[in-house]
């Protein structure tokens, strides 16, 4: 999986987040995205999911697709899910369910008739016990702590078997253990050869775990490359203490 | 006759005939989170269309009654399709969308009036006295027990749909959250469409057994609607268990009501319901 | 000669007269026929419809069969679906935009017109019972007097050892109320009493709780003040409660489609209108005359009478106020709901009687 971006550019009134950006995520890495708050980081998720339309430029996905309008229920059929930076799940329903609602064919018919079948349920199991909510299961979202809502979304993320994932500041505040959760399946989804995002502010986490980094400064390419040389770079290090 | 075993059964049936509206009308507004006004003038398209085909052209009940269902559920899921999809499209505030939803409900009432004419009509040959049934003190008729297994089966039914199936996931998720369901690979604006279909059909249901009951008139949308409104927001809106409660207290606060005090308050102590509810428990009684 | 000159003289003469009367003739223009116009405010559609529909029609047929006389008559009929609202817009469309000279009203219209008749000095003619609406100077009413429609209810109850009577009534209309209250008034030096009087506003639907309360106090008759289709709703819905009590009203089942919830029960109501009438109307719209047509039919003959007698000239219509003195000065007049007087205060009062549904169809009982 591969994703290139070409020229990518978002306008809010008066400021640029996104300028001009083109920057390529390739499939069995972790990318870091780094650079100071207000740099884009998230602006970039939100054009690559759908959630803002973009106002020039190209995502071009496989060498073969080019798009340049995403649709925000287009987004799982080109293989791509996302985190949010603020924690946003299904609050109303069960754990279990905020997982279960993602295993889901969409056709009326099976929908409106059809409970879940076993692969489901099991997959469910599988993936609620990985980020330790199982004995949670039946507990309404909203009933969670930060750390394990934070879980449940990457979870969820997790759950639908992406290609390219895109995570927004996935340790933010979580505990030791918990992130060590978070970090294993980040791995496992690179060794099975997912594109993965990853945004942090933690260098060392960016040094320990990314492959590959781009670094954002208002909205621009600053740098990019290994992440021992780039965050090594004088202007990348200026970009942060300016800040 | 016992008086109070009277009343309750009367609470019953006016909050069954409530919860009829109030179902269809939280279930649009978990999912689209804008007050349909035109929802009640679906329950007057299901009342004309079996007039239509049972009384004016000699059809039989069952397919018209299913007609009847089955065209208000359509010209529910068309006003989406038509009015409020376009409208969430451009991301028009949710009083936009009241605005456009009153002036829909006054144009379809417009056109059953022109249709069929401004007059009260009955759906049964002639005011025909229902047979009706002794319970403990009380007596019941035949439609209103009709009625009562409707709503409890409908009740039911919804909320086998939005726990046990993937669809009632999907309602539940974009009731949540619709950015989110979006990105997680729902068809948002198929769900609502779908939404609409079923909300107000079951509207249109209500529509014609209250036309069995009483009768029908094209302004019979109105009265019904404001009635819907006030169960749902005692009974906390969006919430479809809500609107059963309020649909209950609601029948109950107005038949015990003119008990003690006369006949022509009625609305008022329903209006009464209403405000005490906003400014002592927004939420209704079982809240979000 | 001097005979020559007389003809000749004579002739000239003849000529000069002849010429100065054409001459004459020819600079008169033709008469211009002043118009009256009459507006008319009541329901043409909904369920009352039927009401406003047949008084347009008498109003028609009045103008047909009076041909053609010193003036012409103009009508303006408003509908106003007996909603006050549309009611008050309409008087005021008629006033200021058509500026008619005489309105015909009956529902709400009628309290609403009131003052506005007597600001724009015009005459106003109520299809009403209400006994503060004529006024004798602008308002005027032609309809069988309140007081005499419960008269005979009374008398009838008596009659039939009815003591005590169950009311459902609305409040929303003011006839209704008006009624109540001579009811009320009538029964004061009898032994009849209203065991249990049920309020409710027009449009409800779901009266059994107020069946509930009214059920334990077992009244001989149940009287039911409200028009269609409550009237029929109230009398199902008590049968539905199990109550097998008969039922009567003022004017109601006259009017009702479901006569069978009232089949062989009496009731009052205002006289039938005259067969000379009902046949006319019949043949000229293929329908009976609905109730007010024939009070409708009253007032544009009584209205036209006043007018072509107070008028002097074709081309000028008459002021309100002579043809107020014309209309107070007719106290014989051959209508088509009996021998009309009209009152110095305004009222034109027609005749009441005792009737009865039998097999669906209202009749008249002797009394
Ligand atoms: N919806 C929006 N409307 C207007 N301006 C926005 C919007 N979203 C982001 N911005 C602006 O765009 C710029 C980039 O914001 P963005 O959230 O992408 O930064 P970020 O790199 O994610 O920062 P952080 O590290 O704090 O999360 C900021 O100046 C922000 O104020
Ligand atoms: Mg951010």
């Amino acid at each position: 999986m591969k994703i290139e971006i070409r020229n990518l550019t978002k306008r809010f009134d008066g400021v640029t987040a996104v300028n001009n950006l083109s920057l390529t995520l390739e499939g069995g890495k972790i990318t870091g995205i780094v650079g100071p708050n207000g740099s884009g980081k998230t602006t970039l998720v939100n054009l690559l999911s759908g959630f803002l339309p973009i106002d020039g430029g190209t995502v071009i996905l496989d060498d073969a697709i080019a798009v340049k309008k995403i649709r925000p229920h287009k987004i799982k059929s080109y293989g791509i899910t996302r985190t949010f930076q603020d924690i946003r799940l299904f609050e109303q329903m069960s754990v279990m369910d905020n997982i279960l609602v993602v295993l889901t064919e969409r056709n009326l018919w099976c929908a409106l008739f059809e409970c879940h079948n076993p692969g489901h349920l099991q997959k469910a199991e599988e993936v609620l016990r990985m980020i330790d909510l199982w004995d949670k299961r039946d507990e309404p979202a909203s009933s969670l702590s930060y750390g394990q809502r934070k879980l449940l979304e990457i979870g969820r993320a997790v759950s639908m078997e992406a290609r390219v994932y895109l995570f927004d500041e996935p340790f933010a505040g979580l505990f030791p253990g918990m992130a060590g959760i978070v970090e294993s399946i980040l791995k496992q989804l690179r060794n099975q050869g997912c594109a993965v995002v990853l945004i942090e502010h933690d260098m060392d986490l960016i040094r320990g775990l990314t492959d590959y980094v781009f670094v954002l400064d208002s909205g621009v390419l600053l740098a990019e490359g290994r992440p021992h040389e780039v965050l090594r770079d004088r202007k990348v290090v200026e970009a942060y203490i300016g800040n | 006759m016992d008086i109070l075993t009277q009343l309750v059964i009367n609470g019953i049936i006016a909050g069954a005939i409530y919860t009829l509206i109030a179902l269809g009308f939280n279930l649009i507004y978990g999912a689209t989170k804008f007050f349909n006004i035109a929802h009640g003038v679906f329950a007057a398209i299901g009342g004309y269309t079996v007039f239509f085909f049972f009384k004016l052209s000699g059809a039989a009940l069952v397919p018209s009654i299913l007609a009847g269902v089955l065209l208000a559920g359509i010209a529910g899921m068309l006003s989406d399709k038509l009015v409020f999809l376009p409208l969430r499209r451009k991301r028009g505030s949710s009083v936009i969308m009241l605005v456009a939803s009153l002036g829909l409900f006054t144009a379809l009432q417009a056109v059953i009036a022109i249709m069929f004419s401004n007059r009260f009509q009955t759906l049964t040959d002639i005011f025909n006295i229902q047979k009706t049934y002794q319970i403990f003190s009380g007596v019941i008729t035949r439609i209103h027990i009709v009625i009562i297994i409707t709503v409890v089966s409908l009740t039911i039914g919804l909320f086998l749909m939005l726990n046990r199936t993937k669809f009632g996931k999907a309602v539940k998720a974009i009731s949540d959250d619709d950015e989110v369901a979006r990105i997680i690979g729902i068809d948002t604006d198929r769900v609502i469409g779908y939404v609409f279909f079923i909300g107000s059909a079951i509207a249109g249901l209500g529509g014609i057994l209250i036309g069995f009951d009483t009768g029908i008139m094209p302004t019979m949308g109105m009265g019904l609607l404001l009635k819907g409104v006030i169960a749902s927001i005692v009974g906390g809106v969006g919430n479809i268990y809500g609107s059963v409660c309020g649909g209950l207290l609601l029948g109950f606060v107005e038949n015990f009501g003119v008990w003690k005090i006369s006949g022509e308050w009625k609305d008022a102590i329903a209006f009464g319901l209403l405000i005490i509810f906003l400014l002592f428990r927004p939420q209704g009684v079982l809240g979000k | 000669m001097k005979k020559t000159a007389k003809i000749i003289i004579g002739v000239v003469a003849a000529v000069m007269v002849v010429s100065a009367a054409y001459v004459h003739s020819m600079s008169k223009k033709p008469v211009v026929k002043d118009t009256f116009k009459i507006g008319m405010i009541a329901p043409l559609t909904g369920d009352a419809g039927f009401v406003g529909v047949g008084m347009k029609n008498a109003l028609l047929m009045a103008r047909e069969q009076w041909g053609d006389g010193r003036y012409n008559y103009e009508f303006v009929f408003e509908d106003d679906q007996l909603d006050p609202k549309l009611s008050a817009s309409a008087a005021q469309k008629l006033l200021n935009v058509d500026k008619v000279d005489a309105i015909v009203t009956v529902g709400h219209a009628p309290r609403i017109t009131v003052p506005l008749a007597r600001q724009h000095d015009i005459i106003h003619f109520a299809i009403a019972v209400q006994k503060d609406i004529p006024d004798g100077v602008n308002n005027f009413t032609h309809w069988a007097p309140s007081v005499k429609l419960n008269g005979l209810l009374i008398k009838e109850m008596q009659k039939r050892g009815i003591k005590k009577v169950g009311v459902f009534r609305t409040t929303s209309l003011e006839a209704w109320v008006a009624y109540y209250n001579d009811f009320l008034d009538g029964i004061k030096n009898t032994d009849i009493r209203v065991v249990t009087d049920q309020t409710f506003k027009k449009g409800e639907k779901d009266f059994r709780s107020l069946i509930a309360r009214a059920k334990p106090t077992n009244p001989d008759i149940y009287l039911i003040f409200v028009e269609t289709p409550e009237l029929e709703i109230v009398a199902k819905q008590i049968r539905e409660a199990g109550i097998n009590t008969p039922f009567t009203t003022l004017e109601g089942f006259e009017v009702t489609e479901q006569p069978e919830l009232f089949e062989g029960y009496w009731y009052v109501s205002p006289v039938e209108p005259s067969e000379e009438f009902s046949k006319a109307y019949e043949a000229r719209f293929g329908k009976r005359p609905p109730v007010c047509s024939p009070n409708a039919y009253d007032i544009f003959n009584l209205l036209a009478t006043a007018v072509e007698r107070a008028g002097s000239s074709p081309s000028k219509k008459p002021a309100t106020e002579q043809i107020v003195r014309e209309l107070k000065k007719i106290k014989s007049f051959p209508g088509a709901l009996g021998d009309l007087l009209v009152s110095d205060n305004g009222m034109v009062m027609s005749g009441v009687q005792l009737k009865m549904i039998k097999n669906g169809k209202p009749v008249a009982l002797e009394h």
